[in-house]
């Protein structure tokens, strides 16, 4: 009989710790809180700066549909009076730019977020965190994809005005339980990157009472009603309210953030607080709009990852058989995304279970050693944007994170913690 | 990887199986789901693993 091996000391030490990580998954709660401006609620925030998404880039090399979405909140913000000026204005170093995931924060696409534009403030109590989002705009020219022109500009007005303050009253009234929100969602067909049809109606279920009594609560009824992915932009900081307070776990090799800026894919993890792994963003390949090829794509970007970080997206597909069409799969196609990320996480989701997995919770807590150890990198449900400003989107697809990122992140591990041979 | 197990007469069985894609702790949780009498699943780095991520790995599991 072939004598069986021990567990080393590093790998008990490393269990437990990702044990704790994903416990704390498990255990936190999201509650919607409060909606104000991003000045006022984001701790640290500066009116000099603006939040985009992924891992840290300089203006100069960012994608286009970024370096439009940063023009346009500038001249939201009355610093520029059109593209031009605010293009020079951001490339002239007065503007501090920063990942959204270094203040708390997310954003689904370009992730940009300044000073004035509201956000939705989500509460973990049970771990005294909070994160925070920008507001959903909807589909077509978003300043999200890069759209800008005076329909964007009046519209994100309008919801910093309007939509914002009256959100706002609503949940300082009533906060909304948004992992309760997440569980049913999942029983109805929702994966949480693509598609959030009924999340939405759930969510404008719980607030709309109250959005009726208020001045312009039929156009936010509305405003809400049209957009199918109007809870993207909850779920997302919901799941990094979740994931921040296991970070910083020591001997932890948990993922706690995955994220893109159209260059970079960056991962976070959480027994190496604070580091960046970066690795190329790749294009997405899915199905594209009409006219349109892989050629036209922008590489991959948006902070949207956070939803598989936590196992939605890509990682719950089993559970959403209308999306996996739209992106390109059959439903075998979208069981096996949720298989394999079972073989990549050190656990399951307590309260996020797939009926199709005979009601398995979702796979949690990914690590960083078993991606290396099967070369399967977290993929991403995701929207797809034309590399040049103003088209928006023109398709949808999966994304794969770069197995690069998770083996920088892995020696960084060994090198921190003395663990094998480092080079 | 390295597979070990035990087949119906006793005797032992040593195979290695090309499952890059899979992962040494989930077959071996597969097999015992399946009530396979696997002692144990050795992960050997395929190709596709840099030498000092082999290593680092290989260091992990004892």
């Amino acid at each position: 009989m072939p004598e069986k091996k021990t567990r080393s000391d590093t790998e008990e030490k490393i269990t437990a710790a990702n044990k704790k990580a994903v416990d704390i998954m498990n255990k936190g709660k999201a509650v919607l809180v409060d909606f104000d401006e991003a000045r006022t609620v984001i701790p640290g925030f500066k009116e000099n700066m603006i939040l985009h998404a992924g891992p840290p880039i300089a203006y100069n090399k960012m994608i286009d549909p970024m370096r439009v979405a940063i023009q346009g909140a500038l001249i939201l913000e009355g610093r520029a009076k059109d593209l031009k000026e605010a293009d020079t204005l951001a490339a002239g170093g007065e503007i501090e730019f920063k990942p959204c995931h270094e203040m708390s924060a997310v954003g689904p696409m370009a992730g940009v977020t300044s000073p004035s534009m509201y956000v939705a403030v989500v509460e973990n109590p049970e771990y005294g965190n909070r994160a925070f989002c920008n507001l959903h705009e909807g589909r077509g020219k978003i300043l999200r994809f890069g759209g800008f022109s005076d329909e964007v500009l009046t519209r994100l007005r309008w919801m910093n005005g309007i939509m914002g303050p009256n959100l706002k009253k609503c949940v300082r009234k009533t906060p909304i339980d948004l992992k309760v929100i997440t569980s049913k969602g999942l029983l109805m067909g929702d994966e949480f990157h693509q598609r959030f049809n009924a999340s939405s109606l759930l969510f404008l279920r719980e607030i709309m009472d109250n959005l009726l009594d208020l001045e312009e609560g039929r156009a936010c009824v509305r405003f809400i009603a049209e957009r199918e992915q109007y809870f993207l932009n909850l779920s997302m900081p919901a799941m990094k309210a979740l994931a921040d307070p296991a970070d910083g776990i020591e001997y932890s090799t948990i993922v706690t953030r995955l994220t893109r800026n159209g260059v970079g894919y960056g991962i976070g993890v959480s027994g190496l607080k604070g580091e960046w792994f970066v690795g190329p963003a790749e294009v997405p390949r899915g199905l594209y709009f009409p006219g349109y090829t892989p050629a036209d794509a922008a590489g991959d970007f948006g902070d949207s990852a956070i939803m598989e970080t936590l196992g939605l997206g890509g990682y719950a597909s089993a559970a959403a058989p209308a999306v996996v069409r739209f992106i390109g799969g059959t439903p075998k196609d979208a069981v096996k995304m949720t298989e394999d990320g079972y073989r990549v996480c050190a656990g399951t989701s307590r309260d996020f279970v797939i009926p199709q997995m005979d009601f398995k919770g979702v796979p949690t807590g990914i690590d960083i050693i078993k991606v290396n150890e099967t070369g399967l990198v977290p993929k991403s449900n995701t929207g797809i944007a034309h590399k040049t400003a103003g088209i928006g989107q023109i398709g949808a697809g999966v994304s794969r994170a770069p197995l690069s990122a998770f083996q920088d992140a892995l020696r960084a591990f060994a090198k921190k913690y003395g663990i094998g041979k480092t080079g | 990887m390295v597979c070990c197990a035990g087949d119906e007469r006793g005797e032992t069985l040593i195979g290695r199986l090309r499952v890059f894609n899979i992962g040494a702790d989930w077959f071996y949780e597969e097999m015992k789901t399946q009530e396979i009498d696997i002692q144990s699943v050795e992960w050997v780095p395929p190709a596709e693993v840099p030498d000092d991520i082999a290593g680092i790995l290989a260091s992990l599991k004892g």
